[in-house]
């Protein structure tokens, strides 16, 4: 068991090491100082223990013992102080003082009787028995070293960021080991048989510490480590395993020393190769993190790439790979849009970066320049370089500039998209939250990266480009075939509309010939002799009659038709005196109206009427029908007609004491075939186109308006107007 | 002697007078009706041997008479003549569905014509 004699040595050679180690860096600051301190009394602690294990003299034993007391009493300020540097802690400062004032009180006394006095002889070795002192020193101890616990852990819990999240948890771990397992030492001093293991607490404080500065950059240590280190691990590892095999050999067998040699040499060659490859595995996963896990995953995307197609897919997938296989803070991408011009930038995703601070990178132009000529990537560091090695003075500037506002916006990287020789885009990147700058490795497969990315989403853009063309052309297509269904309605109803008027037509057409043709076929086969002279009379008024009427309706049907064409339009305007047409026309009524007992009454207007711009034939004929419809539709009365000036319109009037028309019938009065409902009554036969005809006239006259007011039962009173001008 | 009795529901005046007037001459006994509901009416009350009915009429279109007609149970059995000058295929095949027992155009058909296919019918 001498072995174990040496354990505190080789704790002490551990955390005297990882002191010295951080004193070492660069820029030490209180932080590191008060470390290197702790780690200094520590190792007082364990070397003492070492030396005292190993004493034979009494008195030895007793003074190594007080020499460990002198680096243990100064245990909790230092982790006190060192807990409020790494906390960042303004307050516990009179509690600072306190516990330095009460470490130094200790240290005198440690060196008295009253302190630590005696020995207790253990199997194991000799301790020093605990005195008056050494109890209340045990109260402060403890007491005090509570604080490093609590102000680490209240700092863990509120103020700290992700990485010193980290930091904390693994400051507390260690110190946890340290001082929960290193305590057990103190047991001895009471008479308590412990044999000292506690002594690895040393050991494993500084593994857990180096592994916090390692991979969490505790205290601000950053550790590039390079292949060689792993190298050098391995042969370190090889030698201990191979010292502890040597031992272990020469414990159990009783070999020759050569012998012995030879087998051990043997094994550190066995051990040392797969030994080297097992650390080296085990610095990538965990301690090279970044370099291991993520060269595999930006491999992975570099080949996904190539089968996306879809533009944000691949952009979310280059944004956020990246950013979490190399654990960065931020990162994002910029496209550039060529439709526009000048060209424009636009975000096609960021994350962690502001979105204004992505465009304002670009804004200058410099960058955008910068990287098209050189296609290649662009670090933040090398940005001084750049502007040293330029000629121009103008550039000299633009590279510090740049430089600026990239510290600014807190990017790192840029990668140019290049695609066909061409500017497409930038990926810019942020930092690693590591702290560790971009190795090498990281940058070459940063460029292969951008390069699969530049045509992938160029792929992608052409592909949208198509899409979109398709879609575009999907929607003239509808928009074509809409208006191409729409006039394909319209025609089917005008021809709807179109047979409907050939059915009535026809009809009203049949009406008069089936009449006068029945007539006469029964004058053929001798029935019209048979009749009486009555019959006979009226059979032969009604076929007259109907005859008429034949000529009436083909009139009306053609007048019609000719009219509700869009060509029709009048072209024989004159001017006019509408005075002299309305006589004439009330002349060419008047027997008619006689004849059926009504009076037809011209009201001459007040004033002289000027001249106006109609067309004789058709006003002619519109006034016709509108005092034949007055006459046909009155049964007993009169029909007044006048014309007068009113607004700077001439108003045209022809008011019967008819039998009105209802008001349902009104609205759709001037339309084809529409006939009132009580016009049937008195008139059966009527076409149902009067009306239309009139309108069709009237409104061919500019600004010319036909319009009725009536009542049933009361009258009807139409109107046309046509502007003078 | 009367042959059978004939109601003519048609609202001319004129086509009344022709038909009626040569109806009478090959001895039917004519009542005449010159719109729908006086028509169903004289029906219903005089229960004529055959209708003819024409369809364009001023208030209630013949259609509708006809229909009217065949539901009726006073009239559903007197066959109807519809005899129109409206050609319209959807009106004529809506008559026959409806039960109509012939259907012809007037201009088609002069007066002795009709008589011929009323007694025609008469005698089915």
């Amino acid at each position: 068991m001498s072995f174990l004699k040496f354990l505190p040595l080789i704790s002490c050679f551990f955390v005297l090491t990882l002191g010295i180690f951080v004193l070492a860096k660069k820029s030490p600051r209180a932080v590191k100082i008060i470390f290197f301190l702790f780690c200094l009394v520590v190792s007082v602690w364990l070397f003492g223990t070492f030396m005292m294990f190993r004493t034979t003299q009494d008195y030895l034993a007793i003074f190594w013992d007080r020499f460990i007391y002198a680096g243990v009493v100064f245990v909790p300020a230092l982790m006190h102080h060192f807990s409020l540097l790494i906390t960042r802690r303004k307050n516990q400062r009179l509690l600072l003082y306190t516990n330095y004032s009460l470490a130094f009180v200790f240290l005198f006394l440690s060196q008295t009787r009253y302190f630590v006095d005696g020995l207790f002889y253990y199997a194991w070795g000799v301790h020093t028995k605990a005195q008056f002192f050494h109890h209340l020193f045990l109260f402060y101890f403890f007491f005090f070293i509570f604080f490093l616990f609590y102000n680490v852990y209240t700092f863990y819990k509120s103020k700290a960021n992700a990485l010193e999240k980290a930091q904390s948890k693994y400051v507390l771990i260690a110190f946890g080991l340290l001082i929960g397992i290193g305590a057990f030492a103190y047991l001895p001093a009471y008479g308590i048989s412990i044999f000292p293991f506690s002594f690895i607490s040393g050991v494993l404080f500084t593994v857990v510490l180096s592994y916090a500065i390692l991979r969490h950059r505790f205290m601000d240590i950053k550790i590039a480590i390079k292949h060689g280190s792993i190298y050098v691990s391995s042969i370190i590892t090889t030698v201990i395993l191979t010292f502890l095999f040597w031992l272990f050999l020469n414990k159990l067998f009783h070999l020759s020393d050569i012998g012995i040699a030879i087998s051990s040499l043997i094994f550190a060659l066995i051990i040392f190769s797969p030994l080297s490859k097992f650390i080296e595995k085990f610095a990538n996963k965990h301690l090279f993190y970044s370099l291991y896990n993520y060269q595999e995953t930006i491999n992975h995307l570099t080949n996904k790439l190539t089968t996306i197609i879809n533009l944000d897919q691949i952009i979310d997938l280059v944004v956020d790979t990246i950013k979490n296989a190399m654990q960065l803070d931020r990162s994002g991408v910029l496209l550039i849009d060529e439709s526009k011009t000048p060209f424009q930038y636009q975000i096609a995703k960021v994350v962690g970066f502001n979105k204004k601070n992505g465009i304002s990178l670009v804004q200058d132009n410099f960058l955008t320049r910068h990287l098209a000529v050189t296609q290649k990537l662009l670090v933040r560091e090398e940005l001084d370089f750049l502007s040293e090695q330029t000629k121009s003075p103008s550039d000299k500037q633009s590279f510090l500039t740049l430089k600026e506002h990239m510290a600014r916006i807190e990017a790192s990287l840029c990668l140019p998209l290049i695609s066909n020789n061409k500017l497409t885009g930038i990926i810019v990147l942020g930092g690693k939250i590591s702290g560790d700058a971009y190795t090498k490795e990281d940058l070459d497969l940063l460029a292969i990266l951008a390069n699969q990315a530049a045509i992938a989403i160029d792929n992608a853009r052409l592909y949208k480009q198509v899409q979109d063309f398709n879609l575009n052309l999907q929607a003239k297509v509808e928009e074509q075939t809409k208006e191409i269904t729409q006039k394909a309605k319209r025609l089917e109803k005008l021809l709807k509309m179109r047979s409907e008027f050939l059915d009535i037509a026809s009809h009203q057409l049949r009406t008069p010939i089936s009449v006068i043709n029945s007539t006469l076929s029964m004058m053929r086969e001798g029935d019209f002799d048979k009749m009486s002279k009555e019959e006979q009379n009226q059979m032969l008024e009604g076929v007259y009659l109907k005859g008429l009427k034949l000529r009436d309706i083909i009139t009306d049907i053609l007048s019609a038709s000719e009219m509700d064409t869009a060509e029709f339009k009048i072209a024989d305007f004159q001017k006019m005196s509408m005075e002299m047409m309305l006589e004439d026309v009330i002349k060419d009524k008047s027997p008619e109206a006689e004849k059926r007992g009504l009076k037809l009454i011209y009201q001459k207007p007040i004033a002289p009427l000027p001249p106006i711009n109609i067309s004789a034939r058709y006003f002619e004929q519109a006034l016709t029908n509108l005092i034949d419809n007055a006459i046909k539709y009155t049964p007993a009365g009169s029909i007044e007609v006048s014309a007068n000036i009113k607004n700077n319109n001439l108003i045209v009037s022809i008011k019967d004491s008819g039998i009105g028309i209802p008001k349902d019938d009104l609205p759709k009065l001037f339309k084809k075939f529409i006939r009132a409902k009580n016009a049937r009554q008195v008139y059966t036969d009527g076409s149902g186109l009067g009306l239309f005809i009139i309108k069709q006239i009237v409104e061919n006259h500019p600004g010319g308006k036909v319009w009725v007011e009536s009542k049933e039962n009361k009258g009807s009173t139409f109107y046309i107007q046509l502007p003078i001008i | 002697m009367v042959k059978a009795k004939v109601l003519i529901i048609e609202d001319d005046p004129d086509q009344v007078f022709l038909y009626s007037t040569k109806f009478k001459m090959e001895g039917y006994e004519v009542l005449a009706a010159t719109d729908g509901l006086s028509g169903i009416k004289l029906a219903k009350e005089k229960q004529p041997d055959i209708i003819l009915l024409d369809i364009v009429m001023a208030d209630v279109d013949g259609v509708t008479v006809l229909r009217e007609l065949k539901k009726l149970n006073a009239t559903k059995k007197i066959p109807v003549v519809i005899f129109t000058n409206l050609d319209k295929k959807e009106l004529i095949n809506e008559a026959r569905k409806l039960g109509a027992a012939e259907i012809f155009i007037k201009t088609d058909f002069v007066p002795s014509a009709v008589v011929a296919k009323v007694a025609k019918i008469l005698t089915k």
